[in-house]
């Protein structure tokens, strides 16, 4: 659906009209199909309401005037006359509504389907880096507005035609009164122009004041319980209202900016009209017109009025979509993730526990998870702990294994075999993880186990059991189909966790990755639990904090400033200071 | 509609009418009174200007200025400037009152935000639980700007097109009621079926809107659970969901659609009968019947009355979104205050408080958290409150700092009730420090000085120093000048915490309150924590909502909830020798650490 370029991939630094009607036609001709019926439909409802203005004089010449003079009056078809002109408007209206909008529609499912791709396909550090609020507003507020031009789009043209159409027809009645109406219609365009370039910027100012008043009640309210015991509730609530003053300022500036001009320019029909009635009165004295040719000029302008105020429309929606498509394309331009381009020369995992190993390992610009020269060998079926303090590169660790994140430099091979030469489907059936911030999804506690695997229900009940889950299905009130809610948040943060740990367990993986994956677990069932994954024929891989876990893994891994530093059983790692003082701290924080 | 429960201006239950929330608003708000006035003002101005052009057609015709005849240039021209002056007059008069307008909404609009806000920050704790967070932002940004957009346009339509459709109605009458009979009886037939339209419509944009909510629902799944569907390698299935709910939107928007095709229709189809019903009335009146160029007036004015029409229909959807926001407004500002100020404060004295928490019962909205609490704790005495999650310890907390008043009962620190001090000293006697230290957007200093206004810089080097916490400040990138983002980004929880203990130790209350943070920290902030709290609890009695053993096992008193009860009380030695609740706590605690 990508048919309708990206605005990025042109040169930019066009004007915002410009840019605005490559949007327009790009959008066009991605779905001409509608675009035309809706641009049709405007032009048979131009024609209509051009003939309107035509029957209205008709009706005044031919059964009005003849009956007031005494003799014979059309006005039956005069009547038929106005109802059939109505009746071409209505199917013009109609048709162009109908269709324009879904021109809008199509174009913004467009945009939705490219947008939910990318969320989906590009690589999780860029996800990551992006804020979800905004990638939310990308999909439905941005998406809006990138199309929004389109449903005025096709009237504009129908209005264009109906203006050519309204001077052919005043040609037609009297040159001189054509010529009187043509010198203003430029005006009235010119001035919505005019409109739409002098509001640009100061709209833009209202809309940042709008959004600093948002994000100001929003700090506000989240921040409440602080602000009480603080006793700031004054402080912040002046500080809210300079901000609340700003937008205030900026709104009572946009508001005074806009009326003034719309008024202004409401009047230059009227005064038209006024010069027409001059221009043709006299005409009509000396007998050159009929009073209907006049009513028929009048009622044309009357007509045409608000027709063009819609070109005045078209040119301010122009640079809103032209931003809303912006916004949209930062995210469409983001790549695919390269962690899964097929392999060459693809080889088959073994079966069973998986061994692993990373060596000389290179990650990370950014700061937070450099890790440089990483060494891990992970032995098929063994539990491996990794321990050390934040920000040294363990969970970095876990999720190269997990191949989540690329690396910059060094070898990851899984029982043997390059990370490059394993296909996606493979290694994800697998290779598992779950982390410490457990994400469910919509729907039962048993089909996010299962999650899109084509499990046995056995299986799944088993994974739940091995994951210390086994009374969920008597806590929650439909047991193991109970609805989690949208994240999983009908249910607790436990048993978010167990829940996790089962998907992860379930499918007999050979290589399991846990970050923290029991913390809000009570230390009870995580005793429970950790003697379940001793039993299991897989290998473990999993950061945690808990003396417990470590005390009970095979071995254990000190990461220390993107480093593996020592690996060996607890008992003999305690006899380094640092894993000690580790140990030690994270006995003082112990949780319940 | 409202989720808050609450007196209500509105009454209970019954539905509330648009006239109702409009004299409540305007009781809340008058200065939306000449607000209206104006309104109407400026809606007889414009429809002047708009009949002008009419009425200039009916002179000319019944003046015979278009026969040979009668033609006179110089009354022609007389006739055109009169018209002239009167749609610039009126042009000039509306934009003049319109600008007043625009001033006078505007500072009704941001005085109503402050209120609102005001208003929203002094509700009791209850409604601040995370849950309802939503709501009142919804409250105090979402429906105020809802509001907005109606003043902004459909206020300004309504009045100003009711006035306009009305003054022509009436001018018609002026030519010719018979035929102004005529043409009003064509144009009321449409407003059954614009009626019928405008239901049909509101149905189907309610089907938009929900389908809108179930692709955000799945799109901010898809983002939360990005790790999960690369790890698993479950791409297709979550990009086929999203496309489905982008195909199910999109349907439900053609749906919407076919109604609004029809609805902005029909004010044109009604317009044409009425023109037809009139030249046939004109026609069959005969003699008796108006001037022609009555009839011609006649005939434009029913096209001016039309306009409005159209206009109206477009703004019903954004009238009912406006007045369903102002309601919710209305409710939300007109709440009594939660926590009223002690009218007769009486003196408190410095340095360690005792407390008395005597027969307190509370509840969130009818659902209990606290039944018949009492608890005596010396001066200087350090209690680890202890129990499940929702046992009652939290919010036994927020009522010892008065974020909340008990349903019955009381709470007294130092021997006075918390109800009776007033706010700056209730504030001196006792400190909150919350699990999450919100920070707002400044340097870290000035998070810090939020603990004392007139916290001098030195004062705060020295406070962070007695905390031994110079180095853990020395360890941020800028030190005390670096930047927090909105919410705290860039630090920690725990360091979060941090800034808060700093704030505690700069108020220097005799009861402080801490509430220890649920999550692990990393072990060098644990460390700075511990260490740090240790040195604030010198010479105060502190209050700690306790979820590590350490805490409860070096506390002089232990309290036990459960179920919004207190259990058991007393030392942890005690306690954990008599085998009760506490006992068995302990005992998995101790297993989590044991090796």
């Amino acid at each position: 659906m990508s048919e309708a370029t990206s605005l990025d991939a042109r040169p930019s630094g066009g004007s915002p009209i410009g840019d605005g009607l490559r949007l327009v036609s790009g959008y066009a001709r991605a779905n001409w199909r509608p675009f035309t019926i809706a641009s049709v439909g405007s032009v048979v409802y131009a024609a209509g309401t051009v003939g309107s203005a035509f029957g209205l004089g008709w009706a005044v010449d031919e059964a009005l005037v003849p009956h007031f003079e005494g003799a014979d009056s059309r006005h039956w078809a005069a009547v038929a006359i106005l109802v059939g002109i109505m009746v071409i408007r209505t199917v013009g209206v109609v048709a162009r509504r109908y269709y324009a909008g879904m021109t809008a529609a199509l174009c913004r499912t467009g945009l939705q389907r490219d947008l939910a791709e990318r969320i989906v396909e590009m690589p999780l550090a860029r996800l990551r880096s992006r804020a979800p609020g905004t990638m939310l507003a990308n999909i439905d507020a941005d998406t809006e507005s990138a199309v929004d031009v389109m449903h005025p789009a096709p009237f504009t043209i129908g209005v264009l035609s109906m203006l050519v159409f309204a001077v052919t027809g005043l040609a037609a009645i009297d040159l001189p009164l054509m010529f009187a109406t043509v010198g203003v219609l430029p005006l009235v365009v010119g001035a919505s122009w005019f409109t739409a370039i002098i509001l640009e910027k100061p709209t833009a100012v209202e809309r940042e004041a709008n959004a600093a008043v948002t994000a100001a009640t929003t700090e506000i309210i989240a921040g409440t319980q602080v602000i009480k015991t603080l006793g700031r509730e004054d402080a912040e609530l002046e500080r809210f209202a300079e901000i609340v003053e700003h937008h205030r300022a900026s709104r009572v500036h946009v508001g005074a900016l806009k009326m003034g001009i719309d008024t202004s320019f409401s009047m230059i029909p009227q005064l038209a009209m006024i010069l027409i009635v001059v221009v043709g009165a006299s005409r009509v004295a000396s007998g050159i017109l009929e009073p209907g040719d006049l009513v028929q000029a009048v009622a044309l302008f009357g007509v045409l009025a608000f027709p063009i105020q819609v070109i005045g429309f078209f040119l301010t929606d122009l640079p809103i979509s032209v931003v809303g498509r912006r916004r949209v394309d930062v995210v469409l331009v983001e790549p695919d993730d390269p962690l899964r381009a097929a392999p060459a020369n693809p080889r088959k995992l073994p079966t069973g526990p998986l061994a692993a190993q990373l060596t000389d390992v290179r990650v990370g610009e950014t700061d937070r998870s450099r890790v440089s020269g990483l060494s891990l060998p992970v032995v098929a079926g063994e539990t491996l702990a990794l321990v050390g303090p934040t920000g040294g590169g363990k969970s970095t660790a876990l999720e190269v294994l997990a191949r989540l994140r690329p690396v910059d430099a060094g070898g990851v091979t899984y029982g043997d075999i390059p990370a490059a030469d394993i296909s996606e489907a493979d290694l994800r059936g697998r290779v598992t993880v779950a982390a410490q911030n457990a994400v469910l999804f919509t729907g039962t506690v048993r089909s996010n186990v299962d999650y899109g695997r084509n499990l046995t229900s056995a299986d799944v009940d088993r994974a739940l059991v091995l994951a210390g889950g086994a009374d969920l299905d008597e806590i929650l009130p439909d047991g193991f189909d109970t609805l989690v809610g949208e994240r999983g948040v009908a249910v607790s943060g436990g048993q978010r966790q167990r829940i996790a740990l089962a998907r992860a367990l379930a499918g007999d993986p050979g290589l399991v990755l846990l970050d923290d994956a029991t913390s809000a677990v009570d230390p009870v069932r995580e005793e429970e639990i950790l003697a379940n994954l001793a039993e299991l024929p897989t290998t473990v891989v999993m950061v945690t904090h808990r003396v417990a876990a470590m005390a009970g893994a095979d071995r254990v891994a000190l990461v220390v400033d993107g480093r593996v530093v020592e690996v060996g059983d607890h008992q003999s790692l305690l006899a380094n200071p640092e894993y000690r003082d580790l140990v030690a701290a994270y006995e003082r924080g112990a949780v319940l | 509609m409202s989720e808050i429960p609450n007196t209500s201006p509105f009454g209970e239950g019954s539905e509330v009418t648009a006239f109702a929330i409009l004299r409540a608003g305007l009781d809340l708000n008058p200065e939306f009174r000449p607000v209206i006035r104006l309104l109407l003002a400026t809606g007889v101005l414009l429809s002047l200007g708009r009949i002008a052009i009419p009425v200039l057609f009916q002179r000319l015709i019944d003046g015979d200025l278009l026969e040979a005849a009668g033609y006179s240039r110089a009354e022609l021209l007389t006739l055109a400037v009169i018209t002239t002056a009167v749609v610039i007059g009126v042009v000039l008069l509306s934009v003049l009152s319109q600008f007043v307008l625009i001033r006078t909404s505007e500072q009704a609009l941001a005085r109503l935000r402050k209120v609102v806000l005001r208003r929203a920050v002094d509700l009791s704790l209850a409604e601040h639980a995370t849950e309802r967070q939503g709501d009142l932002v919804s409250r105090t940004t979402g429906d105020i700007e809802a509001l907005t957009r109606f003043v902004d346009w459909g206020a300004y339509s309504w009045l100003v097109n009711t006035t306009i459709a009305l003054t022509a109605t009436l001018a018609m009458f002026f030519y010719s009621w018979q035929l102004a009979l005529v043409a009003t009886i064509s144009l009321v037939l449409m407003v059954p079926i614009l009626m019928k339209l405008q239901r049909a419509r509101q149905q189907r944009v309610a089907v938009v809107r929900n389908r809108t909510a179930d692709l955000l629902s799945d799109t901010n799944e898809a983002i939360a659970g990005g790790e999960v569907i690369r790890a698993f390698g479950q791409h297709e299935a979550a990009t086929r969901q999203l496309n489905t709910d982008v195909d199910s939107l999109y349907s439900s928007h053609l749906w919407a659609n076919r109604v609004m095709a029809w609805l902005f229709t029909i004010s044109d189809i009604f317009g044409t009968i009425a023109i037809a019903a009139v030249v046939l009335a004109a026609v069959w009146l005969g003699a008796d019947g108006p001037t022609l160029g009555a009839t011609v007036a006649i005939l434009f004015l029913v096209q001016i009355v039309l306009t409005p029409i159209a206009e109206l229909t477009e703004v019903i959807d954004d009238t009912t979104m406006a007045l369903a926001g102002w309601q919710r407004t209305i409710e939300l500002a007109t709440r009594p205050q939660a926590i009223p100020p002690a009218e007769l404060p009486l003196p408190i004295h410095d340095g360690p408080l005792e407390i008395d928490v005597d027969h307190v019962s509370f509840a969130y909205n009818d659902h209990a958290v606290l039944h018949d609490v009492s608890l005596h704790v010396p001066a200087g005495t350090a209690v680890a409150v202890v129990g499940a999650t929702g046992s009652g310890k939290t919010t036994l907390a927020r009522l010892l700092c008065r974020l909340a008043d008990p349903d019955e009962g009381t709470v007294a620190l130092g021997e006075v009730d918390v109800r009776r001090l007033s706010e700056s000293d209730r504030r001196h006697a006792v400190r909150m420090v919350p699990q999450d230290g919100f920070l707002f957007a400044m340097p870290v200093r000035e998070n810090i000085r939020m603990g004392r206004d007139d916290a001098t810089d030195a004062e705060i080097v020295t406070a962070i120093a007695d905390l031994g916490l110079t180095g853990w400040v020395g360890s941020l990138p800028q030190g005390l000048d670096t930047e927090i983002g909105p919410g705290g980004e860039g630090l920690s929880v725990g360091e979060r915490q941090l800034v808060a203990v700093v704030r505690a130790a700069l108020a220097d209350p005799g009861v402080l309150i801490l509430d220890e943070a649920t999550s692990s920290l990393d072990p060098a902030t644990e460390l700075a924590m511990t260490a740090a709290l240790d040195r604030l609890k010198q010479g105060r009695t502190t209050v700690t909502v306790a979820h590590r053993l350490s805490t409860a096992e070096r506390a002089d008193l232990v309290v036990v909830f459960a179920d919004g009860h207190i259990v058991e009380t007393g030392s942890h030695d005690e306690l954990v020798t008599s085998g009760g609740e506490y006992a068995q706590l302990h005992e998995a605690w101790s297993r989590g650490v044991a090796i």
